[in-house]
């Protein structure tokens, strides 16, 4: 199974690192420790996942072995392909978070909100009249939003250049 | 249970319009996320917990509360009108809820759901008000060796009922465990895994991470539907009379709601089992304990009375280990200790000395919230269903600006939006690899107990204290080993019959 192989790789890369910045974590040395320090605890996490890691990577390679169909790289490609508006929206959530300080939460959540409403539509129901749809409900709630957090219950959230 | 507590903790919701006025909203709102499909109780309370930052404790608790209790009987109206479970609490209930609706009579299911909805309720509220006075003056008497075998078992009990896959179950749980490292150590406050940053001296916040967990990867999901065929139809043509059913049906049920009842509150109790699991023990056993169980599937109401009690009597008996120890039971319940930390309610042992009015207004915003919910969801069932059919893309969307202000809300630190962020691209890759998330939130939440109580053991070493003398501890641990053991074996049944299955497939062709 190729997501047992690939989820046990990251794993075994993630536990690596953590398990290599756990050495540079500062110990407090005395004898009331016995012997447990800020290191321990971490350190038996990042065990557990390495072992963790590698018995699935080897599950995922003797799946791979007794597997008769192949996956080609073209089906892969289109798999990833269909679901390209899965990136679109991180791409737009981290766009939405890089920019919401210095342009300001109303204008990025009216850009925000009208283009994840239309990455999310469904192909088949993209028209002029979701789009008006979109663009009316970003307006109105990105503003009446920011106005009730604001004001009413003292959330302050970034002006940006509307300041 | 002093009596004056208990009377000053119901005057601070009664004498209150603001909190009965929350209430009945947060019951509203959140039978909504429950009856849409991919909204969920748990995105209710994630949206309005910023919400609930400038109101009282109590204000903003019976908020949270009446989410809870809308959102989780919220699920039966999906469940029945679109064969769809709202929430994965009422999967049980299409079992019987939709074969009802199909033979015209959609009324008296959702009549039944409700009602049921609310006898589970009331007796998960009742477990809740005696066993957590009691559980607390026994946790009073918890010490290191206590709280380090509770984690333990918490976590291998998550662990071992997560999921069908012991391996990715380990892994997301001490995948949570070390982020939870993150920060400052606990004794000696040495920086962690911080890479310079300030921002992460003080951790990962709960909430974002519950956010980027559970509400960012909503939206990824409802991504990867857009090119694929969608077709939702939507029963509009719904009479309610009354209730929807008869007194005689209604006692006719009477030790099927019973037997329901504590098997939810049961499940409730146990940490990371979850209302899904409730619900379908609970069918399973008014089935094989029903004079016609034949019938069970065509569309009678013991089914639907199975599902919706046990699911419901779950919220109470949920709530029980997060107040009194701190431990909440699912991700549901991880917010409301979100919720409870807002409020500087510290649960544990001694949340009755020291927070005793707010947790008996709780209690009977509790109460009003299973009233609340009883009258909106049938007096206002068809608000319920013209909301099924507001699309998801519009809502969405709007749903994250929420979350947004969520995150940015609790520490005016734009790095918890990108918190957010990070954990929801973290969330959609363990949806992909089939880890599952709720022994994640367990590991965030219990790794600092532990490890807190894990050295406190360690410094004891020395004293000729052992786990043997301290029994809890001792049969704490042994149900976490028994729990893994149990989850082992069971993995590899599972993954001996799928092997006899394949090899039969193989020599059939």
């Amino acid at each position: 199974m190729r997501s047992d192989l690939i989820t046990g790789l990251i794993g075994a890369l993630f536990s690596g690192f953590y398990l290599y910045e756990t050495t540079t974590v500062k110990v407090f040395g005395g004898s009331a420790t016995a012997g447990v320090n800020a290191q321990t605890v971490p350190k038996l996490w990042g065990g557990c996942l390495l072992a963790l890691s590698v018995i699935l990577i080897v599950r995922g390679l003797l799946k791979m072995r007794k597997e008769t169909g192949k996956t080609s790289l073209r089906d892969m490609v289109q798999s990833i392909r269909n679901r390209r508006e899965v990136a679109y929206t991180f791409i737009l959530l981290i766009l939405y978070a890089a920019l919401m300080k210095p342009v300001g939460f109303i204008i990025t959540s009216i850009v925000y909100v009208y283009l994840q409403i239309w990455v999310l539509t469904p192909i088949t129901k993209r028209n002029g009249k979701v789009r008006k749809i979109a663009a009316g409900l970003a307006v109105f709630f990105s503003i009446s939003l920011y106005f009730l957090f604001t004001r009413y219950l003292m959330v302050m959230l970034p002006p940006g250049i509307l300041k | 249970m002093d009596p004056s507590i208990l009377i000053q903790g119901a005057m601070s919701v009664f004498s209150d319009p603001l909190t009965l006025g929350f209430i009945i909203l947060g019951v509203f709102v959140g039978i909504i996320f429950g009856a849409v499909p991919g909204l969920t109780a748990t995105l209710a309370l994630i949206m309005f917990l910023p919400v609930t930052y400038t109101m009282t404790p109590v204000q903003g608790l019976s908020t949270l509360i009446a989410l809870y209790v809308g959102g989780i009987s919220g699920g039966l109206v999906a469940a029945i009108l679109l064969n769809i479970p709202g929430t994965p609490s009422s999967i049980a209930t299409t079992f019987d809820g939709a074969p009802m609706a199909a033979k015209g009579q959609a009324g008296k299911a959702l009549g039944v759901g409700v009602v049921f909805s609310f006898v589970g309720t009331i007796f998960g509220l009742i477990m809740l008000v005696t066993i957590s006075p009691l559980l607390a003056s026994v946790a009073i008497k918890f010490g290191a060796f206590e709280y380090c075998a509770v984690a333990v078992c918490a976590l291998a009990l998550v662990i071992s009922l997560a999921g069908r896959d012991l391996v990715k179950g380990l892994m997301g749980a001490f995948f949570g465990l070390m982020v939870a490292t993150v920060g400052l150590s606990p004794v000696d406050s040495m920086k962690r895994f911080t890479f310079g940053m300030s921002e992460l001296t003080s951790g990962f916040a709960l909430l974002t991470i519950l956010i980027g967990l559970f509400a960012i990867t909503e939206v990824a999901k409802a991504a990867e539907e857009v090119r694929q065929k969608q077709d939702m139809r939507v029963e509009t043509n719904v009479h309610i009379k009354g209730f929807g059913f008869t007194l005689k049906e209604f006692f006719g049920q009477k030790f099927n709601a019973l037997r329901s009842s504590i098997i939810g509150c049961i499940i409730g109790i146990l940490p990371g089992i979850g209302g899904a699991i409730s619900g379908m023990l609970s069918y399973t056993a008014a089935k094989n304990q029903s004079k016609y169980p034949e019938k069970f599937g065509t569309g009678i109401m013991d089914g639907i009375v199975a599902s919706e009690t046990a699911n419901n009597a779950g919220i109470g008996g949920a709530l029980i280990p997060l107040l009194t120890l701190g431990i909440p039971g699912d991700a549901v319940t991880a917010i409301l200790l979100g919720g409870l930390m807002v409020h500087n309610i510290a649960p544990g042992p001694l949340i009755f000395e020291k927070s005793g009015v707010v947790i008996y207004g709780l209690f009977v915003a509790l109460f009003l919230s299973a009233i609340a919910m009883l009258f909106i969801e049938l007096f206002g069932i068809r608000v319920f269903i013209r909301v099924l059919t507001v699309p998801k893309y519009f809502l969405l969307p709007i749903i994250m600006v929420l979350c947004a202000i969520g995150a940015f809300g609790n520490s005016n630190r734009i790095f918890d939006v990108y918190s957010i962020m990070g954990f929801g691209l973290v969330g959609y890759g363990m949806i992909k690899a089939k880890i599952p998330t709720v022994p994640v939130i367990m590991g965030i939440i219990l790794g600092p107990i532990f490890e807190m109580n894990f050295r406190r053991v360690a410094q004891l070493q020395g004293s000729g204290e052992t786990l043997l003398s301290h029994p809890i501890a001792a049969v704490l641990t042994a149900v976490a080993v028994a729990a893994l053991i149990f989850s082992f074996i069971m993995n590899r049944r599972e993954a001996k019959k799928l092997a006899a299955q394949e090899a039969q497939n193989g020599a059939a062709k």
